[in-house]
Formats: structure tokens, C-alpha cells, sequence
């Protein structure tokens, strides 16, 4: 019983909000004009998300102000329980509340085809045959385990059309379209 | 003999009377040292936030400003992101302390804290260019 105390509360909402923004940072920098272009779109949500986001910090710092008036001995030491640990769940619930909303204006998408559902499945079944694992899988992880390969491709191969052609998913799946569908 | 072992025993007294000291001195200095940085840290933090809230008040023209400034908003995710991981490796660092009670945990988890807060002042200052004019 002696594991158990507060602090978890801490580090589970620490762990939530460190894989939000991880998740945000790696979408927005793998795609960035369209996670730009998600947040102008979005931009009321953006900007909700946003304000929330600053608020929370302003209450995490006041948090650090109440501690620094404890120390001084202007608030008695029974204020960290009554006042600064709900302003630091608050920050916590205001934080992942704000993170969510960032995540979800800017994680990706699946392209929908205004099209029979037939027609559809059949072009998604063509684009997943042709395109190669790396960008049918969305697994950052999977990602990571293939670069090695895509590297290896990068330094031997000698086609730059074939490089062109492999490394632009969208080009490709245009050209399938144009020819398939 | 007897003279030599009380003049040694004195000494070590006195060495552990100011290690204790010594101690005492420097987790009331560190604690000063913490919450000092925190209240520099923390009054821009606070005073930047504010402006961007005032800022954030024009949608159309602070949504622009995000999409065209879109290498420095990437700078803020990223200050964002070390942020919540120094605070989750000191949130892991306190919970230690809490079990073993060593000092030396304390103190690294307080200067992480600190690192965290520069981490977050930085995303609030690039925030805080991004949306002026």
C-alpha cells in the first residue's frame, strides 16, 4: 500500500499529456501544411483549444506561486492540500482537455471518394496492393522499423523517376486513379 | 590513548554536526534556489499568457497568423512536448523520493522542474510571436 499515494495521480497525467503532444508534434511535423491547413480550417476549435491550452499554464504557474507564499510562510502549510493541489488538478483536467482538442483538428484523416462504396473499395484495395508497406502503414513504430529499408532503397537505387514515383504517395495515387479508375 | 581517542571522537562529531549542517543549509538553500526560479520563470510565463489571451480574441487574424507562421507554431509543439516530458520524469522522480526519501532525487527532480518551466516559457514566448502583429 505504501506504492500508492498521490503522485501517481501526477505521473499517469504527465504520461496522457506527454503522449498527446507527442502525437501532435509527430503528426504536425510529418504533414505540416495539412495540419496547418487543419488548424486554419478548424480555426474556432484551434483557437478554443488554444486558450484553454494558456489558461491551464497561467493555473500550473499559480500553483508554483502558492508554494513559493507557503514557503515564505504567508499561507500555512495545510494550503497545499486545499488550494494547490486543486489548482494543479485543474491545470492537469484543463491541459489533456486542451490537447485532446489540438488532436483532434490535427491528426490525419481518411481520404473519402465521392463514389460508390464498390468503386471505393476497389480503389483503396489497388492503392494498398501497389503502395508499398511503409505508407499503408500509419504505425509510427512499423514506420520506424522500415527506414532502414527506405534508406537502403534511397542509396541503390539509380532510377530517379522510380524514386519520384515511390516517395510521393499522392503523385502515385493520382496516377492509379488515372489509369485504374 | 584516552587523549587521542576523545580528540578523535570530538572531531568526528564535529564533522557529522556539520554535515548535518551542511545538509540542513543545503536543502533550505535549494528550496530558496527552486522557488526563486519559479517566480522569475513563472511572472512571464503568466504575463506572456495574458497577452495571448488578448491576442487569441481575433479568430480570423490569429488563425492566419498560426497557418502562415507555421515553422515557429512547430517550435512551440516541440517546447510543448519537452515540457510534459521533463514533467513526467520529475512526477516519476518525486514518486521515487516519496519511497526511498534520498535527497538526491529531490534535487534532480527540482532542477528538471525547472528545466520543465524554461521548456514552457519558451513554447509561451514563441506562442506569444506567432499571434502578434
Amino acid at each position: 500500500m505504501e506504492y500508492l499515494n498521490p503522485v501517481l495521480v501526477g505521473i499517469f497525467a504527465s504520461l496522457i499529456a506527454s503522449y498527446l503532444t507527442l502525437r501532435i508534434r509527430l503528426y504536425s511535423s510529418q504533414k505540416i501544411k495539412y495540419s496547418l491547413a487543419r488548424l486554419f480550417l478548424k480555426k474556432n476549435e484551434t483557437m478554443r483549444s488554444l486558450k484553454i491550452l494558456i489558461s491551464s499554464l497561467i493555473i500550473f504557474v499559480s500553483g508554483r506561486m502558492i508554494s513559493m507564499l507557503i514557503l515564505l510562510n504567508v499561507l500555512e502549510e495545510s494550503a497545499i492540500y486545499y488550494i494547490r493541489v486543486p489548482i494543479d488538478s485543474v491545470a492537469t483536467i484543463l491541459l489533456t482537455y486542451s490537447l485532446i482538442i489540438l488532436y483532434s483538428v490535427i491528426r490525419p484523416r481518411e481520404v473519402r471518394f465521392k463514389s460508390s462504396d464498390a468503386h471505393q473499395r476497389e480503389a483503396k484495395r489497388q492503392v494498398d496492393r501497389e503502395i508499398h508497406p511503409f505508407h499503408a502503414h500509419k504505425n509510427f513504430f512499423i514506420k520506424f522499423l522500415y527506414s532502414p529499408l527506405i534508406l537502403h532503397r534511397c542509396i541503390f537505387s539509380v532510377h530517379s523517376e522510380f524514386l519520384v514515383w515511390h516517395y510521393t504517395p499522392s503523385l502515385r495515387m493520382h496516377r492509379s486513379f488515372k489509369n485504374g479508375c | 590513548m584516552d587523549r587521542l581517542s576523545i580528540k578523535f571522537k570530538s572531531n568526528l562529531r564535529a564533522i557529522i554536526y556539520l554535515k548535518l549542517l551542511l545538509e540542513v543549509w543545503w536543502m533550505d538553500y535549494f528550496m530558496a534556489f527552486r522557488e526563486t526560479v519559479y517566480v522569475l520563470l513563472g511572472l512571464p510565463i503568466i504575463f506572456y499568457g495574458v497577452r495571448i489571451l488578448l491576442k487569441l480574441g481575433n479568430v480570423n487574424v490569429s488563425s492566419s497568423r498560426l497557418f502562415l507562421r507555421g515553422d515557429r507554431f512547430l517550435k512551440f509543439l516541440g517546447d510543448l512536448l519537452f515540457f510534459s516530458l521533463s514533467c513526467l520524469v520529475f512526477a516519476v522522480l518525486i514518486y521515487l523520493w516519496w519511497l526511498t526519501n534520498l535527497e538526491v532525487l529531490r534535487i534532480s527532480g527540482g532542477l528538471i522542474s525547472i528545466l520543465a518551466l524554461t521548456f514552457l516559457l519558451s513554447a509561451v514566448i514563441n506562442l506569444s510571436r506567432i499571434v502578434e502583429a
